[in-house]
């Protein structure tokens, strides 16, 4: 069944969006490894939608992309900011919030 | 969309393409590598969308995530000058920890997705292959889904996008003074960077705007 096929996709790619945030140090890859677990969860919702015959999934893909544009906008503006002050985007030298 | 031959393979290529540049993203050391990554992981999410009969999802996914996000974060990394920044390791340290979580993540799921049961007919919703036809199509079907039973969070949507433009303008503005007051050796030791910085501040919010 093509369901499963579709499910695994997402599963995957969440999977690898999980582990590059977990693993990467720069903030800019960590923002778009969250785009790729954002694109994974579009997957799901996208295939589930597809195979209930309901449109609310193919309706929640649209807010997930709204919801993606305006965190993306709000992400890389922070960054900009932070890097007036700290020219840095590696997230391991951003610690002065740590004590 | 039946699971006729032709679809079968669209998807393995779709799949295995889409899951192949996600994981050529993590491992690439160049961000501009991984942008274009991110680039290649959209368009075949928007093939695999087109397999589930979704043409107007394709079309505002690549629109959206190509045309603008994926432009922003190019847009930003020519901003934040990458190549003043210490560039020798790509990982964290936790790296020995972040990959076992995530292969536990990803078998997890894949576990449960394989498990998932077929669809009985019970609980099949209200919008089967004959009422999507009798509508005109997958796009029209969607439109009477969006503005009848979501109204209400449509709305919301434009609220959030307006809040999220506002807030980009005022996070990447200039504040001068307020900025060397309260980090004022901080400020000097970026005084390098920003110089190629400040033409280009002005640069997201036609960004936004065109989205």
């Amino acid at each position: 069944m093509m369901l499963n096929g579709f499910l695994v996709v997402g599963a995957l790619l969440f999977a690898l969006g999980a582990t590059g945030v977990l693993i990467r140090r720069n903030a800019i890859v960590m923002l778009m490894c969250i785009e790729l677990m954002l694109q994974g969860a579009n997957v799901t919702l996208a295939a589930f939608s597809r195979y209930l015959d309901d449109q609310a999934g193919f309706v929640l893909v649209v807010f997930s992309l709204t919801v993606a544009a305006a965190e993306v906008a709000i992400g890389l503006a922070i960054l900009v900011a932070l890097s007036r002050v700290y020219p840095v985007v590696n997230v391991d030298q951003l610690d002065s919030l740590s004590g | 969309m039946a699971d006729n031959l032709e679809t079968t393979v669209a998807f393995w290529y779709l799949a295995i393409a889409a899951v192949g540049a996600g994981a050529l993203m993590l491992v690439a050391r160049n961000p501009v590598h991984s942008a274009i990554s991110l680039v290649i992981v959209i368009f075949h999410v928007a093939g695999l969308f087109v397999i589930l009969g979704a043409g107007f999802l394709a079309v505002a996914q690549i629109a959206i995530y190509a045309g603008a996000i994926v432009v922003l974060f190019l847009f930003t990394l020519m901003m934040l000058d990458m190549r003043r920044l210490p560039n020798e390791r790509v990982t964290h340290r936790q790296i020995w920890l972040g990959i076992p979580l995530g292969i536990l993540l990803a078998i997890e799921g894949v576990v449960v997705s394989v498990g998932t049961p077929e669809i009985s007919a019970s609980i099949k919703g209200t919008f089967p292959p004959a009422t999507i036809s009798e509508l005109g199509g997958s796009t029209q079907a969607l439109a009477v889904a969006l503005f009848n039973d979501f109204t209400l969070p449509f709305l919301g949507a434009s609220v959030l996008l307006t809040a999220a433009t506002i807030g980009a303008i005022v996070l990447a503005r200039r504040v001068e003074s307020h900025e060397q007051a309260d980090f004022p050796q901080a400020a000097k030791e970026s005084s390098p960077v920003e110089t190629p910085a400040e033409p280009s501040s002005a640069e997201p919010v036609p960004e936004e705007s065109a989205r």
